[in-house]
């Protein structure tokens, strides 16, 4: 399973969480926990659809695991305890061609700003290249709410864009 | 505006014909490795957590119960082997002096 699955797995996680070694951990993890339930899968799926499904869940964890850690670590700023808050890199995903490097970059910077649903749409749609069914089964919503999930996350990042590109003219 | 327009496709198409990224080496062996680890903890862990504490509790309140069971069965015998050794003086006091006696006066 890990074998056929290990890449999927892991570039999913990887474009949303856009850090290796934190995308490497959640992507273990996801195995894990496929393993110890899989007796909890009924077949009424397929096993990358459940995969997928156990991905976003602990990829979503994570990031709000994260997110808290971060407040805590702002509040201790303002207290005068701890470190200064650490600069986010720019993420270069390696499937993106070298010309187009600088641009998804941006492109993945403005993603992390999306509500998470529509970031996940998003990312399976455009980055898994996943049919818009697949995406609906997985996420568990209905194909109409997969287009408006989808025609919204454009919109966002239009806007930033729109934002960004104004500010570095 | 129209600058901004074309760079906005730009990078929208920047991520049209993107590759998957692969997992590093040696993923199988650590995902192995991260799961032989986790079974382990289950294993010496036979009880979840909050029912240790649940057992723990319960056997102590079972402890005290028969403790304070125990000392109060040695106390009610103490006070039965009081009360025959006052009985058995009353006795004797009554033989002494023949009180039982039925000799009419």
């Amino acid at each position: 399973m890990v074998d056929t699955y290990q890449h999927m797995v892991f570039n999913t996680i990887l474009s949303i969480v856009q850090q290796q070694e934190e995308a490497e951990d959640v992507a273990q993890e996801v195995f894990v926990q496929a393993f110890i339930s899989i007796t909890k899968f009924r077949g009424d799926s397929k096993i990358s659809t459940w995969l997928y499904r156990i991905a976003i869940t602990k990829t979503l964890d994570h990031q709000r695991k994260k997110r808290s850690k971060k407040r805590f670590g702002l509040l201790k700023n303002v207290f005068g305890i701890g470190l200064q808050e650490e600069q986010v890199a720019d993420f270069y995903h390696p499937g993106v061609q070298l010309e187009n490097k600088e641009k998804s970059a941006i492109l993945f910077k403005a993603l992390q700003n999306l509500p998470s649903q529509q970031r996940i749409a998003f990312t399976l749609i455009k980055i898994e290249g996943l049919k818009y069914e697949d995406t609906s089964s997985i996420m568990q919503i209905s194909i109409k709410a997969i287009e408006s999930l989808m025609h919204r996350a454009k919109l966002n990042l239009r806007n930033q864009l729109i934002n960004y590109y104004q500010s570095n003219k | 505006m129209k600058n901004i327009e074309i760079q906005i496709a730009e990078t929208f198409n920047s991520i049209d014909d993107i590759q998957k990224a692969e997992a590093p080496y040696f993923f199988n062996t650590r995902v192995q490795a991260k799961l032989n680890q986790r079974l382990a903890v289950t294993e010496t862990s036979w009880l979840p957590k909050w029912k240790q504490i649940w057992a723990i509790t319960t056997l102590t309140i079972l402890l005290s119960i028969n403790i304070f069971s125990v000392k109060q069965k040695n106390k009610i015998k103490i006070t039965n082997s009081t009360n025959s050794t006052e009985s058995a003086n009353l006795e004797d006091f009554s033989n002494t002096y023949n009180l039982n006696s039925s000799l009419p006066y």
